[in-house]
């Protein structure tokens, strides 16, 4: 790794948050590395979709900073946030179902129409144009994540490793600097599972940074070049795999005695 | 591409030439009323059904509809405006209320939404009912523009009909383009849109303020045509029954308020009976029309449908 010019492209500050009487979060504080793939793991209930919330402003903090490439976005609305290139992935699938894929791929397309909504609406030559342009990036976009043959199909129609697949491939659209993927393996086959590791090496070598909230230990162990790890609201620890895998309180806390064993076999 | 062999684009030419050629032969006034009636109620159909297509729970359509007549009313009548000047006056402040209201309540979503707009109708209809003391007042015909005075039904014929024209070519358009497929993507899902780089609350706002613009032109296309304008126009009832037209003509599709609008226009002046009655076997049209077509309408004929499916080939 060249790590000389990696820039801190993501920095979290401090983030806290309160549900009624629950401490949700509670000074969480990390550092995302420019190009990197960044895992967070937590057992359930830990604070990791709170915390994708609250970086990509759907949820405001109590307490601390968001800072995306030198400038502070917390309390930003969601849509300037994914404006300046921090775009997250749902948890549950989150997709149009009464469109077409195509159509949805279309969509997350939003940001890169230039031809302003009058002009558009009125379906002018250019606006026309654009459209033709947009339509062949989606295609082309799915051509290369393998989803072309789907393109037709109503999204509510598709196997759920495929919309999942569909979910990326939509905030891979919108062209983002730093990606979130909330859990993307969850309710998938080895099969998929396979492909979306590969998908997200792919997004890598693109330049995009990842981050990613996951369960199976497998994809975060493979992927990830370091790894924070939350427990009730605060931050346990965090480090490269191998760090992880041997910390004892992340062991007792989330990892559990039988994966420690095997990690030692293998 | 050959545009004319369209069967669509051909149906929509064939129904122009129709409903531009045949009125004047009409002698009957009762029928031009009739068909006045639909392009207006067409017209609110067709903008309400946008709004609602953007995910907005909205059943304040008649307040604007009443802003823009009362406009014109109180333009032409005691400031002695012309109408031209008047018309699109009328237009504007209704819109700009619309976006003022959407602004306000711009936090606030689904039925609270929904009860909020009720409100506003029962104060617009409450605010007229205390400025302009209750009683219906009669509001003066529009000029003259040459030979064409509005002393006939047959000249607001074709002017509803122009405007009902221009509001089913803008939503056509709109419908074509991204915009269509946004607003479908925010109604189904505005938490993936707005992380997708919509503004959606700006989005909603605006879609508000330019169809509740269009209800308030409609409005005041209404208050010369009816002569005689009282609040009781404007209830709450005329505002689901606006509704009601989009849902029974198929609220999916771009024909579906337009046929809606005339179906249940049409209807109650064709029933026989009592005025007790006929609600009922309207009320029953309404009910048999959505059970067993759920979809509206326009599922009747595969000819208005699934204009969402993507072009095989495309």
């Amino acid at each position: 790794m060249k790590s000389g010019e990696e820039r801190t492209i993501l920095n979290v500050l401090g983030l806290s948050k309160k549900f009624g009487g629950l401490l949700a979060l509670s000074d969480v504080k990390f550092e995302v590395r420019e190009g990197r793939i960044i895992g967070i793991i937590g057992p359930n209930g830990a604070g990791k979709t709170t915390l994708f919330n609250v970086i990509s402003g759907f949820l405001k903090p109590m307490k601390g900073k968001v800072m995306f490439e030198g400038s502070d976005i917390t309390g930003l609305k969601p849509h300037r946030i994914a404006k300046s290139g921090l775009v997250r992935t749902w948890q549950l699938v989150n997709l149009i179902g009464n469109r077409s894929a195509l159509d949805n791929i279309m969509i997350a397309h939003h940001l890169q129409y230039q031809v302003g909504p009058v002009r558009t609406a009125w379906l002018t030559p250019t606006a026309r144009e654009e459209e033709e342009t947009i339509r062949k990036n989606a295609l082309g976009l799915m051509n290369r994540m393998g989803l072309e043959e789907y393109k037709h199909e109503f999204t509510s129609s598709l196997p759920h490793g495929i919309q999942r697949l569909i979910g990326v491939c939509m905030a891979l659209a919108t062209k983002p600097k730093l990606l979130l993927l909330d859990e993307p393996t969850a309710g998938m086959s080895s099969t998929e599972t396979a492909v979306l590791i590969q998908l997200i090496r792919e997004i890598r070598r693109q330049g995009i940074t990842v981050l990613l909230v996951e369960h199976n230990m497998k994809v975060i162990m493979t992927l990830c070049d370091r790894i924070v790890v939350l427990n009730f609201g605060k931050k346990l620890a965090e480090g490269t795999p191998e760090e992880i895998s041997k910390d004892e309180e992340v062991v007792k806390a989330y990892l559990g005695l039988e994966y420690k064993m095997n990690c030692h076999a293998a | 591409m050959n545009k004319i062999g369209n069967p669509k684009i051909l149906f929509g030419i064939c129904l122009a030439v129709i409903l531009v050629a045949v009125p004047p032969f009409i002698k009957n006034e009762f029928v031009l009323n009739i068909l006045i009636f639909i392009g207006i109620n067409a017209i609110l159909a067709m903008t309400n059904n946008l709004i609602l297509r953007t995910g907005i729970w909205f059943m304040g359509h008649v307040a604007f509809y009443a802003i823009g007549a009362y406009a014109v009313l109180v333009g032409t009548r005691y400031l002695n405006l012309s109408y031209w000047v008047i018309f699109p006056i009328a237009g504007v402040l209704a819109g700009l209320m619309a976006l003022v209201f959407g602004y306000v309540t711009r936090k606030v979503k689904g039925i609270p939404f929904a009860i909020l707009s009720v409100a506003l109708v029962e104060v617009v209809r409450l605010t007229i009912v205390t400025c302009m003391s209750g009683k219906p007042i009669s509001c003066p015909s529009p000029d003259a523009i040459l030979f064409w005075d509005f002393s006939e039904k047959i000249h607001y014929y074709y002017f509803v009909f122009l405007l009902a024209g221009l509001v089913l070519f803008f939503m056509h358009k709109v419908e074509k383009s991204r915009i269509g497929r946004e607003i479908n993507g925010i109604k189904e899902n505005e938490e993936v849109a707005e992380s997708l780089g919509i503004n959606t609350g700006c989005f909603k706002v605006i879609i508000l303020g330019i169809c509740c613009g269009v209800a308030g032109l409609a409005g005041a296309v209404f208050a010369p045509y009816a002569k005689i304008v009282g609040h009781t126009s404007f209830t709450l009832t005329r505002s689901i029954i606006i509704i009601i037209y989009a849902i029974v003509g198929g609220s999916d599709s771009l024909w579906g308020p337009v046929i809606g609008a005339a179906f249940l226009t049409i209807l109650p002046e064709i029933l026989p009976g009592q005025a007790s009655l006929q609600n009922i076997v309207y009320a029953s049209a309404v009910l048999i029309c959505l059970f067993f077509l759920p979809g509206g309408l326009v599922t009747l004929s595969g000819f208005f449908q699934d204009r969402r499916r993507p072009v095989e080939g495309a």
